[in-house]
């Protein structure tokens, strides 16, 4: 007993002390040290990213968990005594995980409007619209969830699964309306603005924005993917350690089959996004590519880093990006040099974060590529196999995180694109600097919280 | 349609104040609880009684906060960011709670699990007494954008303070009167009577804190205290009788009805603060018309309001339903 906790707990420890350690360096990095109105700025930022990078992942498994879940509870309905032991295993990180999350979610609700003040006085009617029907799906599943849990063996079978299906809906739901909200910050539209507040909002137009359909669909199938290497990774992991399980590879197999149906489709997704912003959000593209120059057959920039505006040391595929903008390797691509460097994002960070995404999905796809042809060869992962998908648990969290950070960085200086700057909408109050150490501490902590429960999955397989 | 709005939002927090309130209760009964063998059981009782859907209560002050933002964002803002250290403080507070509660599900080691334990009952108190204070200072006007003051300085007055204690009070009367069925439900009468008596005190205590808590309302928030006397007087003395049919209820042992009547007081309590509060949101500085959303945003409001209540009330009562009537069967 002793020896077979400890493992989870250094596991987890080491999970604060690296969080800890990435927060106060950027702490040190970006907080500059007098306070006034620039370190609040800077300090509601990181605050605000901490949090929402926190709750990102963990609301991916409400998106995630259910589909899977529904898959498992189904075959052990038929008898299948592995996928049952499975389901249970996963219902209980599940519920963890979905308590977590609504703390964390709660919590974001208070920081943003702790921290946000100028968001809200003048943009809430329109900007909370999507969360009040955000909050009634998190209601709806939240209940389902209890149905879920606690309805196993007591209520029938078949209501038991519709609880099932009502959380996939409501979940899914929920990560919808949010992203639309999202989509909304970059596109608006569906009020007019007048006496320094909005009015005449109009609802549905305020969900329908732009930017919504092609953010929602990328971002529900990175949940599904998240997800699935999150529990593809946990099972691995168990395999390497206790060695050969038919739970575990049960677990593995579906996991990671789930995400190899997901990740083609969050491919077209992807380029079907950057499409969008190539058109809609050319700032955004353009900073993403770290494109200064307008420019007829624009390359395509592979790496690179940014330095004193311009990128250096990048491996350019000429034309390559004009063609996947518009289709026409002739195409002109607007460059950062279309607008004053002051309405600029921070193109070094932002075309770092969008590379970081792709690599990330490269390596995704080469691990959902070799279980493919381990499919078809009738074969199963060995050891070598089992250490990178365990590595592509956090890849897939690595993607998530840069892709978001793409769309948010590639949105600054703007909140609310063309209505209302960062800048502007943050809080007057000063001395915030103790609160942000605090919010760190805490998200180290829960941190390992997450680490602790995923690890939960690992644990050997219990033969009767 | 905006008082509408308002008054929704009230009981969206009524209900947190009553369902959330036995869960952050329960977790500072914790505190109390003796060390080591002695205590297990009444740990047990209480981590039994919670289980992982307790956290589908925040629902509640989700669906608030959020109506709120969106329903009256000029409100919404000024105290949100004023009064920021309290929610620090809430929020910080949940965080750990949940924190713990996580921990406390992955692991089945003796020593982790108590620290855990202590992780999840020192962190009850903070959200329940901070949030309270928020009320008070909103009741009091003391919002730091809207007048010169310090947001230290703005919670840091006997009338906040005395709020939030209300609030922590009032969130161990809930818990210790639930508690009660429930030791009952397992077979343990003498953790039934520690909570029986814990009750009953609890609700002495409240009925003393509220006198206390009239003169200081005369004096700190005088149009506050004005409407509260002229509308919401016969709902308080409403809710003092459901306190003392609490407090006769416990006596007689009947656990199961005085659990309605303990949730009654405390969601006529909360509903009450509603009613004294229109028609403005701060006293004497903002009216509900003021901070209100366009008309568009309210009408839509008005329905989702209508459609949570009608369709996820019942189905969040069946839950209840469900689960308890097993729930104390399950064993630990």
């Amino acid at each position: 007993m002793r020896r077979a906790t400890s493992v989870p707990l250094r596991l987890a420890s080491l999970t604060a002390l690296v969080m800890l350690a990435i927060g106060l360096s950027l702490v040190f990095a970006l907080v500059p040290g007098e306070e006034g109105p620039r370190q609040t700025l800077i300090i509601a930022r990181l605050q605000t990213a901490l949090s929402m990078a926190w709750h990102i992942v963990i609301a991916c498994f409400g998106v995630g968990m259910p589909p899977l879940l529904l898959l498992a509870e189904r075959s052990a309905r038929r008898g299948d005594a592995l996928a049952a032991q499975l389901s249970a295993r996963w219902t209980h990180a599940f519920a963890v995980l979905f308590a977590v999350g609504a703390v964390s979610g709660t919590t974001l609700a208070f920081t943003l409007g702790v921290l946000w003040p100028g968001l809200f006085e003048r943009f809430g009617d329109a900007f909370g619209i999507p969360f009040v029907f955000e909050s009634l799906a998190f209601f709806t599943e939240a209940i389902a969830v209890g149905f879920w849990i606690y309805g196993r063996g007591r209520i029938p079978p078949r209501w038991h699964m519709l609880a099932g299906v009502v959380i996939a809906v409501s979940g899914l739901a929920s990560a919808v309306f949010v992203v639309c909200a999202n989509g909304w910050m970059n596109t608006p539209q569906g009020f007019t603005f007048s006496d320094g507040r909005v009015q005449d909002v109009d609802a549905l137009a305020i969900l329908m924005n732009p930017a919504a359909l092609p953010e929602v669909l990328h971002m529900v199938l990175a949940a599904l993917l998240v997800t699935g290497f999150a529990l593809a990774g946990a099972h691995a992991f168990a395999l390497l350690r206790h060695g050969e399980s038919a739970l575990h590879r049960r677990g593995l197999r579906l996991a990671l089959g789930f995400s190899a149906v997901a990740l083609p489709f969050q491919l077209a997704a992807g380029d079907f996004a950057a499409r969008f912003i190539a058109k809609e959000e050319p700032v955004k593209f353009a900073a993403a590519e770290a494109l200064f120059r307008t420019q007829a057959h624009a390359p395509l920039a592979i790496g690179g880093v940014v330095r004193d505006g311009e990128l250096k040391g990048a491996f350019e595929i000429p034309g390559a990006l004009s063609f996947l903008a518009h289709g026409d390797a002739a195409a002109i691509v607007d460059g950062l040099d279309q607008i004053p460097s002051t309405e600029r994002p921070p193109v070094g960070a932002v075309h770092l974060a969008f590379q970081g995404m792709l690599a990330a999905a490269a390596f995704l796809t080469l691990i959902v590529a070799a279980h493919a042809w381990r499919l078809w060869r009738r074969r199963e992962a060995k050891s070598f196999a089992l250490g990178l998908i365990v590595c592509a648990s956090p890849a897939a969290i690595v993607a998530l995180e840069c892709g978001w950070l793409v769309t948010e960085l590639g949105r600054q200086p703007w909140v609310i694109h063309g209505w209302l700057r960062t800048s502007s909408a943050v809080t007057s109050a000063t001395g915030l600097l103790p609160g942000l150490l605090i919010v760190l501490l805490v998200f180290a902590l829960l941190s390992a919280a997450f680490v602790h429960t995923i690890h939960t999955l690992t644990r050997a397989e219990v033969r009767p | 349609m905006t008082e509408f709005v308002a008054l929704g939002i009230f009981l969206a927090l009524a209900m947190h104040t009553v369902l959330g309130g036995a869960d952050f209760g329960a977790g500072c009964w914790q505190i109390a609880t003796r060390r080591g063998e002695a205590g297990r059981a009444e740990r047990e009782l209480i981590a039994r009684s919670m289980g992982p859907v307790w956290e589908a209560n925040h629902v509640w002050l989700i669906l608030a906060m959020v109506f709120l933002w969106t329903g009256f964002p000029r409100a919404f803002a000024p105290v949100a960011s004023g009064l920021w250290p309290a929610f620090g403080v809430a929020g910080i507070g949940l965080i750990l709670r949940g924190a713990a509660f996580a921990f406390r599900h992955a692991s089945h080691h003796d020593t982790e699990q108590r620290w855990h334990g202590h992780m999840f009952a020192w962190s009850s108190p903070l959200a329940p007494f901070a949030l309270g204070a928020v009320a008070g200072s909103v009741a009091s006007a003391r919002i730091p954008v809207l007048v010169p003051l310090g947001p230290v300085e703005a919670l840091c007055h006997p009338l906040p303070l005395l709020s939030g204690s209300f609030a922590l009070l009032l969130a161990l009367h809930t818990a210790a009167v639930f508690l009660v069925q429930d030791a009952e439900a397992a077979a343990a009468p003498e953790l039934a009577l520690r909570f029986r008596r814990r009750g009953i005190v609890t609700a002495l205590l409240l009925g003393g804190v509220a006198a206390l808590a009239f003169p200081l309302f005369a004096q700190a928030a005088p149009s506050f205290h004005a409407r509260l006397m002229e509308r919401a007087l016969t709902v308080y003395l409403g809710a003092s009788l459901a306190g003392l049919v609490t407090i006769a209820l416990l006596f007689s042992r009947r656990a199961a009805l005085a659990r309605w009547t303990s949730a009654l007081m405390s969601g006529i309590l909360v509903f009450g603060w509603g009613l004294a509060h229109i028609p403005d949101v701060v006293p004497g500085q903002l009216t509900l018309t003021d901070a209100a959303a366009s008309a568009g945003t309210v009408r839509v409001l008005a329905y989702v309001l209508v459609f949570a209540f009608l369709l996820l009330a019942p189905a969040l009562w069946l839950l209840f339903r469900t689960f308890r009537s097993g729930g104390t069967r399950r064993g630990s």
